[in-house]
């Protein structure tokens, strides 16, 4: 029998043991990372992020669901005052709102978790109404006075509307600055307060209820970008709102 | 005691006047009073307390108390998820330059990514409904939504449809009649974005800015000619 060269006898020693190594390092159990110590401040600090970024992720997600779909849609961005137009993933148009406002349902209700998960869903478009016409009145290249009249027409238009959405929420576009806080009418302002002091006291007295509130938002914006938005807004959309 | 309690022999007498009782009407005046002064607070305080707030920033409620190790491993997936998301979201806009169209103030806008490479002025539709004696209807509208340039052409020639004759009164020739031919009504350059509709030049200059097309988008010489050059078939049309 012819005996093992002494070269391929060390090599073959050599990967056993790398093998050996590799099998030992694998069972040996990784270190435990030490506990993280926090400062409560630091904690709070840590928390904030936590929602932050939680509400950033389910705008994200909100957007990214309603681009997969082939039609224009709103993007309403709290923090940054604006309402887009997207589509697809691109914005469009990019309105700066003069000002936003929010019922104090609202402004109670954006403070929970639960409203952050929530915005995750875009909102649907349900029905809209307004004192602004689909389309502009048409026009005849040849007529001049028919173009003065339709530019008249236009300038004088009163642009007011309102987009309710599922879910409850209803937006109100003005581009009135008298209007921008909510609706001017008794009737309405009551109902407004009415509905307020009814879901105070639904909470005070722990009443919970199935039934979604409704939500109101406010915002004044360029009388231009309201038409522009309006007549753009096909009858099937969303909305992707951050506040 | 009460000192006015007099001491007869030892026994005590009531006093001569006797208790004052307050007279019931007063309480009810009193009740009346508070419950006006209430209702006006109440009133008050829905008349000048305003239904909406301005929006501003507000501390979401934090999550559900969990460990410090819970925690920070909950935000460093979130963030994580964020940025996965987020790049998703922006890898939807276009690379390369695209068209971009406002029917309501007539504006094209050569783009790349968020900059504008040109803004020109144009012409869309001009929601004119036309109809023919035989029935049929043509709503002068520029589409909306989401298209590519699907085809270029320089020095085209506009094949008139046959809605070009009926709104000129003109009796319609048949099909591949040399009347349906008109060279130079186009401009130099034509693009076409689907269905007939092209992105085209003018001999009607003075109509830019205004809605007046059958749903074509004009545009005078030279915008047309930047756009042109930018574009390649394929390129990304947005009209809204």
């Amino acid at each position: 029998m012819r005996s093992v060269p002494p070269a391929l006898r060390t090599f073959a020693a050599l990967v056993a043991a790398a093998a050996l190594l590799t099998f030992l390092s694998a069972a040996r159990p990784a270190p435990r990372e030490a506990p993280v110590k926090l400062t409560p401040d630091s904690l709070r600090s840590l928390s904030h992020r936590h929602s932050e970024t939680l509400s950033d992720l389910r705008f994200i997600q909100a957007r990214l669901a309603l681009a997969e779909q082939e039609s224009l849609y709103l993007v309403l961005d709290g923090p940054r005052k604006t309402l887009s137009l997207e589509l697809g993933g691109v914005p469009l148009r990019v309105c700066a709102l003069r000002a936003l406002r929010l019922d104090r349902q609202l402004e109670r209700e954006r403070r929970s978790a639960a409203f952050q998960e929530s915005a995750a869903e875009p909102f649907p478009l349900v029905r809209r109404e307004g004192t602004v016409t689909e389309h502009p009145p048409p026009m005849d290249v040849d007529t001049t006075d028919a173009a003065k009249q339709w530019r008249e027409e236009e300038r004088m238009r009163d642009v007011r509307f309102t987009l309710f959405f599922g879910r409850e929420l209803a937006i109100h576009v003005t581009t009135n600055a008298d209007e921008s806080g909510g609706p001017t009418g008794f009737i309405p302002r009551m109902k407004t307060r009415w509905r307020w002091v009814r879901t105070s006291l639904r909470q005070w007295t722990g009443a919970a209820t199935n039934r979604p509130e409704p939500a109101d938002l406010f915002l004044l914006m360029d009388r231009r970008d309201a038409l522009a938005i309006y007549r753009a807004l096909p009858e099937k959309t969303g909305l992707a709102l951050k506040l | 005691m009460a000192e006015d309690t007099p001491v007869v022999g030892g026994v005590l007498t009531p006093s001569r006047e006797p208790p004052s009782r307050r007279s019931p009407w007063l309480a009810v005046v009193l009740i009346v009073l508070f419950a006006l002064l209430a209702s006006l607070a109440v009133a008050v305080f829905f008349l000048t307390r305003s239904a909406t707030v301005e929006w501003h920033p507000v501390a979401v409620a934090p999550p559900p108390p969990s460990s410090p190790d819970t925690l920070v491993r909950e935000v460093k997936q979130l963030t994580k998820d964020r940025e996965k998301f987020g790049r998703r979201l922006n890898g939807r806009m276009p690379k390369d330059p695209y068209i971009l169209v406002d029917t309501s103030q007539n504006r094209l806008y050569l783009k790349k990514g968020t900059d504008v490479l040109r803004e020109a002025v144009c012409s869309t539709g001009s929601y004119k409904l036309l109809e023919s004696p035989d029935g049929r209807r043509w709503f002068f509208q520029t589409p909306r939504g989401r298209f590519r340039v699907l085809g270029k052409q320089e020095n085209p020639i506009w094949i008139k449809p046959d809605w070009a004759f009926i709104e000129e009164g003109e009796p319609v020739p048949p099909k591949g009649a040399p009347e349906r031919y008109d060279a130079g009504a186009l401009g130099l350059y034509a693009m076409s974005f689907g269905n007939g509709y092209l992105i085209h030049g003018t001999l009607f200059r003075r109509t830019l800015g205004m809605s007046v097309t059958h749903g074509c988008v004009r545009l005078d010489d030279e915008d047309l000619e930047v756009v042109y050059n930018a574009s390649r078939v394929g390129t990304p049309v947005y009209i809204y």
